[in-house]
């Protein structure tokens, strides 16, 4: 047949830095609301909570509320700016273009969620630092960040990666993932004991609180063994999400 | 063409899309063959788009089968096996709007495995081709319509695949481009790539395909080389006539002399005629209405357009 041979689609190594560098360049455009979306509310909701707190509350609560921003600021990117954007992608055919290339679907996602994971970090950064300096935290401890960032961007941009799949168009897409955002905010940043007791359970089936957890024994200097469980919690949501994605929940025309 | 194995060979496939169930595709079967541009043409809503969703695996037929050199195609499942021999240019917006022309035809061809320095040296000349290298540097979301459908040409082109697919690629190019385009397609094919063209623009379509299957409401209406399909319209001839505008003449008197089946439009009036009666009738026309009287007068050869067309009026 001469000709007619296949081409040798890029090896895994080669794929992944063009298919991340394609994700990347969204950085060019949008570099400045991917910054104040993911900072902006955060910072606001530490600082409305410090201004309407006592001292002794400060004291108590700080470390939750510090943690939670700085989990909500992942998760402006992570949720709710990703579940739009992939759902753009989907009705512009952008993941169309991606089936019809000789591509790994794991690959295009890591991209994906790779990408988003550092958009969300110059945001996350400036809310525990700012939120540590607000409410007089210790961030000796602080180096738990990095998983955190890592594993928690991985587990809630599945969760954004799946909404965009799932929902019919971006608006849908943009509300559902405020919904996401709207539970993490409140089973994630008002302290446990505050929560109706229905509700406290409810918790723990969010990544985002294993997330909050481990930042906020980060900020109290108490790392245990128990932030490694939650760290391996995490890893296991992104996990489930990642499978999810690029199987089942992939989308598929009629 | 026989002593090698088609590249695509379709069986009676059947497309059926449910909530509305609408038949896109019914009973199509054709090969298409190495060193061939194949031309899938019909009218808007025809089942083209559908069908060649099908070939690349974006969606799976309700029935029937494809192979790819002799591989099914049963689905999405099969779709990055196929993208590494076929590639596709759909319809549609182009996506990755911030990706620079460069980068975009670029990281293309290094999905496509090229290495580095061959897929940039591939996208220049491509990019160079398609008259879009001073746009280089540009963001694809700030091109015009036609500037983006040539860079999603370019990024389909990129990293020489066997089997090109398609879908109206000339559609919002201006004409002195298309040209270029049908040049390189033509060149394609002549270097042993197989291209399988969906378009309705049939009068361009006619001079790079060597086969065409003509669809309409889902199924193959007619199949063949153009000349095979222009055969049965050999035997007529089409006289074209326009009044002048300051002229007191009914163009429905000139339709009445070339025959019942002349169709007016306005001042132009066309009718078929057998072709060895085609001179007398006109000159009949001419004499009866008065050389200035007449805009324009013209005899047209069959075409694929109007083999097309005819197909569309239940004519053939």
């Amino acid at each position: 047949m001469g000709r007619m041979t296949a081409v040798h689609a890029a090896t895994r190594r080669a794929q992944f830095p063009v298919l991340l560098r394609m994700q990347m360049a969204r950085v060019r455009a949008a570099w400045r609301p991917y910054l104040i979306v993911s900072s902006a509310m955060p910072l606001g909701i530490a600082l409305l909570m410090r201004a309407v707190m006592s001292d002794a509350q400060v004291a108590e609560h700080g470390p939750q509320i510090v943690s939670g921003s700085a989990v909500l600021a992942i998760t402006m990117t992570a949720i709710v700016m990703l579940a739009q954007r992939v759902a753009s992608l989907r009705e512009t055919g952008a993941i169309d273009l991606y089936s019809t290339l000789p591509v790994r679907r794991g690959a295009v996602i890591a991209a994906v969620l790779l990408s988003f994971a550092v958009f969300a970090l110059p945001g996350t950064v400036i809310v525990m630092v700012l939120g540590a300096a607000l409410f007089d935290l210790s961030i000796a401890a602080l180096w738990v960040a990095v998983p955190v960032w890592a594993l928690g961007s991985f587990a809630l941009a599945g969760l954004g990666v799946a909404i965009g799949f799932g929902a019919p168009d971006e608006q849908l897409a943009g509300m559902y993932s405020n919904f996401l955002m709207m539970a993490v905010l409140f089973l994630g940043i008002l302290p446990a004991g505050q929560l109706p007791g229905w509700v406290a359970p409810l918790r723990w089936a969010l990544p985002s609180t294993y997330a909050i957890e481990v930042l906020k024994a980060g900020f109290e200097g108490e790392v245990s063994g128990r932030a490694g469980i939650y760290m391996l919690v995490l890893a296991a949501f992104g996990a489930l999400s990642f499978w999810l994605i690029r199987g089942p929940l992939w989308p598929r025309s009629e | 063409m026989s002593s090698e194995a088609p590249v695509f060979r379709v069986q009676d496939l059947r497309k059926v899309y449910r909530e509305p169930e609408v038949v896109a595709n019914d009973s199509i079967s054709f090969d298409a063959w190495p060193g061939e541009a194949f031309g899938v043409l019909g009218p808007n809503g025809a089942g083209k788009s559908t069908l060649v969703k099908q070939l690349v695996g974006l969606l799976a037929p309700t029935s029937g089968r494809i192979g790819l050199l002799g591989a099914p195609v049963n689905g999405p499942d099969d779709a990055a096996r196929v993208a590494a021999t076929v590639s596709y240019l759909p319809q549609g917006a182009l996506s990755l709007g911030e990706l620079t022309v460069g980068e975009a035809v670029a990281c293309i061809g290094r999905l496509r495995g090229l290495e580095r320095g061959r897929a940039d040296s591939d996208a220049r000349a491509l990019t160079e081709a398609l008259s879009i290298d001073e746009l280089w540097a540009r963001q694809l979301r700030k091109l015009s319509g036609g500037q983006r459908r040539l860079v999603q040409l370019a990024m389909t082109l990129v990293g020489d695949l066997p089997v090109l697919i398609l879908d109206e690629p000339t559609a919002d190019i201006d004409p002195s481009l298309r040209r270029d385009i049908w040049a390189l397609l033509s060149e394609r094919v002549r270097g042993g790539v197989a291209v399988i063209l969906v378009t309705h623009d049939v009068a361009e379509a006619e001079h790079v395909l060597d086969r065409v299957a003509i669809l309409d409401a889902g199924r193959v209406m007619a199949a063949g080389t153009p000349a095979e399909l222009k055969a049965d319209l050999a035997h007529r001839t089409r006289i074209e006539v326009v009044v002048a505008e300051d002229a007191a003449l009914d163009p429905a008197v000139i339709a009445a002399d070339l025959g019942q089946d002349a169709q007016v439009q306005g001042r132009a009036i066309a009718a078929w005629v057998p072709a060895d009666e085609a001179l007398r009738t006109l000159e009949k026309v001419v004499s009866a209405a008065g050389l200035g009287s007449l805009e324009d007068v013209r005899l047209v050869t069959p075409t694929l357009e109007d083999v097309y067309l005819e197909l569309g009026r239940g004519d053939l």
